[in-house]
């Protein structure tokens, strides 16, 4: 979920290039609204965005599913612990910053995917 | 003035001290000077009674006396008036009998007629000797004369040796004379009064001689006396009529004081009396002088201090008061520019904010229109190198992605230009470049380059219809351009298809105004305020920072720049000033962008 169009579009397409199945939605709203518990194995939210922000979000989809992993972007300077303070339930430690390289968002997302 | 006070009671205790030593002193010298003349006066007294003593026992053993001749006793009785005549006033020989024989008197023809032969055998003159064969003094007697007398007596005895009793030789004094005598023995100088009274209370003499013959203790003179001093007085007298030598004792009545000295005078055993000097307390006019000057000078030089204590004190509080002033005065000063202080450093503190601020906001804005071109770029590298036999495959890319990089592409382009600016402008290190155009013309410009460019897929109504007279302003072309450009394409931006963008620009007295009117969807209440700083709208194509640089622009070249919502309530009107062309083209006028706080 990422306000910026261009952003969420562009990822959608690398992370499809690389066999992931992908839902974008440039709307936090809409997001939530669509979600079903248990369809996704990871998401990733941009953390500033109008309206329902990033880590609002994240509470909002934690109270509707306990297993999904979730990961932030963000083109702000932003580090984990400022996040960590902002979401002390938050210890899954994938923040990506903007632009990421796609090496290490495959790379990130893979490890996030294949830990227990 | 707590010091002076100090000094002033110290120097006045001082003065009082002295004074009182003085009088002290002054004391100590009148009781010994009464004791003196009381001692001399009494010597006086006590030889003149004892001459008056030998005179009558000399008649009392005379031959015309012992051989009862008169005439001769006559003779010797006047010798001895003679001889004393300054303390008596008559010598009398009474016989056996208490018979007047002859008294000084009695050369007058009609008073020996008179006198002679007369009893006087109830008088105490008479019996006193006759009974005790010695000397003899006599209480106050008032005399036929009325005259208050003390009668001095001596037994006339036989020279047989029998010692047969004869009669007696008298000799009166008269005791207001008496009086005089003893005064004229003091000095003229003195205060001092004399005062005698006998044994047993009978005033003999005092100053006021109507109290001569008076019991002291009777009522007449008791009742005379002021109750507070009856009782000291009586005291006294009673210990001077008592003792036998000499005493003195002081008194204080009101505001008199003084000592009064006694001694009992004893002629031949016999009592005549006690004698009192009575001396007030007091000082010679000399010293009195002194004390007086001396207490005037203390006076004088408390009054002197106290007002120079007083001086002093106001000096120090007006230079209290003035201190007073300058230290608040500083104080003011201290506090304003601690307050001045405080206000940069709050200002300061706000602005590293800001920058803290626009720095993360430009930072983001940067970074994202890198994000699509970036993993557009990948996947297109991806694709590149996918080939199962590692050979490079040639890419295909689809319109939409192609797109997708383009306009981000541009819009970094756009966002590093303007941010540029923005850092230009905050160091103030961007320079105007003032020439004279025509803003009719250079409007022109600018639509004709956003109707080449686009407006943004829109079909939107651009209107300007220009004066018949040129604008000529003083400005930079450049710039102004850029401020109209960012106006009209911020309109287009808020305004929907089929909407109208009326652009106008009018001299007015001593400005040009440009505005811009949209028929879009106006300025948000929330917005309004901050419609002008960095970053305060965003929007998918613009970078948020055109208006903050559009009012650098335009206040560094003296105009102003505003925007309102239309009255009928659809879309919004951004206007600004300029100066218009001046005859004398003043450069120095416009100021660098920036210059001016923002």
């Amino acid at each position: 979920v990422d306000d910026q169009r261009d952003i969420g579009l562009s990822l959608k397409r690398l992370l499809e290039r690389n066999s992931f199945s992908v839902d974008y939605y440039s709307d936090a709203l809409a997001a939530l609204h669509s979600y079903h518990a248990g369809s996704y194995d990871l998401a990733i939210f941009d953390i500033r965005m109008p309206g329902i922000d990033g880590t609002e979000l994240y509470r909002r989809i934690r109270q509707l599913d306990k297993k999904i992993k979730i990961c932030f972007i963000t083109a702000y300077e932003i580090t984990v612990e400022e996040l960590s303070r902002i979401l002390p339930d938050y210890i899954l430690n994938c923040l990506f910053k903007k632009p990421i390289h796609s090496k290490i968002l495959l790379a990130k997302v893979a490890e996030v995917l294949s830990a227990t | 003035v707590v010091v002076a006070a100090a000094i002033a009671f110290a120097s006045y205790l001082y003065s009082s001290y002295n004074s009182d030593l003085l009088n002290q002193d002054a004391t100590k010298v009148i009781d010994r000077t009464a004791r003196i003349q009381t001692q001399d006066l009494s010597k006086i007294l006590e030889n003149k009674i004892s001459d008056l003593r030998n005179n009558l026992f000399l008649i009392s053993k005379s031959n015309p006396v012992q051989q009862q001749d008169v005439e001769g006793a006559g003779t010797i009785l006047a010798n001895g008036q003679e001889s004393t005549k300054d303390f008596t006033d008559s010598y009398f020989w009474v016989d056996k009998d208490g018979k007047l024989l002859w008294a000084n008197s009695f050369s007058d023809e009609a008073v020996y007629r008179q006198y002679a032969g007369a009893d006087r055998s109830d008088r105490t003159y008479y019996s006193g000797p006759k009974e005790s064969h010695s000397f003899h003094v006599s209480n106050v007697i008032a005399s036929v004369d009325d005259v208050p007398r003390l009668y001095f007596s001596y037994p006339i005895l036989s020279e047989d040796g029998s010692d047969t009793f004869k009669g007696v030789a008298v000799a009166s004094a008269n005791l207001p004379g008496v009086g005089e005598y003893l005064k004229s023995q003091l000095s003229s100088e003195t205060p001092n009064s004399v005062s005698l009274m006998s044994k047993d209370g009978i005033i003999l003499y005092s100053q006021n001689v109507t109290l001569i013959g008076l019991d002291y203790y009777g009522k007449e003179i008791q009742s005379r006396l002021p109750e507070d001093l009856k009782q000291p007085l009586n005291a006294a007298i009673d210990k001077s009529l008592q003792n036998s030598g000499l005493g003195q004792v002081s008194y204080s009545y009101q505001e008199n004081s003084g000592s009064i000295t006694y001694v009992p005078i004893i002629v031949d055993g016999a009592s005549v009396g006690v004698l009192y000097i009575v001396a007030p307390y007091g000082i010679s006019g000399e010293a009195q002088q002194v004390l007086d000057s001396q207490r005037n000078f203390t006076i004088f030089f408390i009054a002197a201090l106290a007002g120079v204590a007083i001086a002093a004190a106001i000096a120090v509080l007006k230079w209290n008061e003035r201190l007073r002033k300058v230290v608040a005065k500083r104080t003011g000063e201290l506090q304003d520019s601690n307050f001045n202080l405080n206000r940069a450093l709050e200002q300061l503190k706000i602005h590293d904010r800001m920058q803290k601020e626009f720095i993360n906001v430009a930072a983001h804005e940067l970074r994202t229109p890198v994000q699509p071109i970036l993993s557009m770029a990948e996947i297109a590298e991806m694709d590149n190198k996918n080939s199962e036999a590692g050979l490079e495959k040639e890419v295909k890319m689809s319109r939409e992605d192609f797109e997708m990089i383009l306009r981000n592409a541009r819009r970094l382009e756009h966002l590093s230009s303007d941010i540029l600016e923005v850092a230009r402008i905050e160091s103030q290190s961007l320079q105007l470049r003032v020439e004279t155009f025509d803003l009719n013309e250079k409007i022109q410009a600018v639509i004709r380059d956003i109707k080449t460019l686009g407006s943004e897929g829109k079909d939107i109504d651009i209107v300007f219809n220009p004066t018949n007279d040129p604008i000529p302003v003083n400005a930079d072309v450049t710039k102004v351009f850029e401020v109209v450009s960012n106006l009209i394409r911020n309109a287009v931006k808020f305004t929907p298809a089929n909407g109208r963008i009326t652009i106008t620009a009018k001299k007015a007295e001593n400005e040009v105004i440009v505005s811009v009117n949209d028929t879009g969807s106006g300025i948000d209440a929330e917005i309004m305020p901050k419609l002008f700083t960095k970053f305060a709208t965003k929007s998918f194509t613009g970078t948020g920072l055109g208006l903050y640089i559009s009012r650098a622009i335009v206040e560094s070249h003296g105009g102003k720049i505003w925007a309102e919502n239309n009255s009928d309530g659809r879309g919004a009107t951004f206007s600004f000033t300029l100066k218009p062309q001046k005859n004398d083209n003043k450069a120095e006028e416009i100021a660098p962008i920036g210059s001016k706080k923002i």
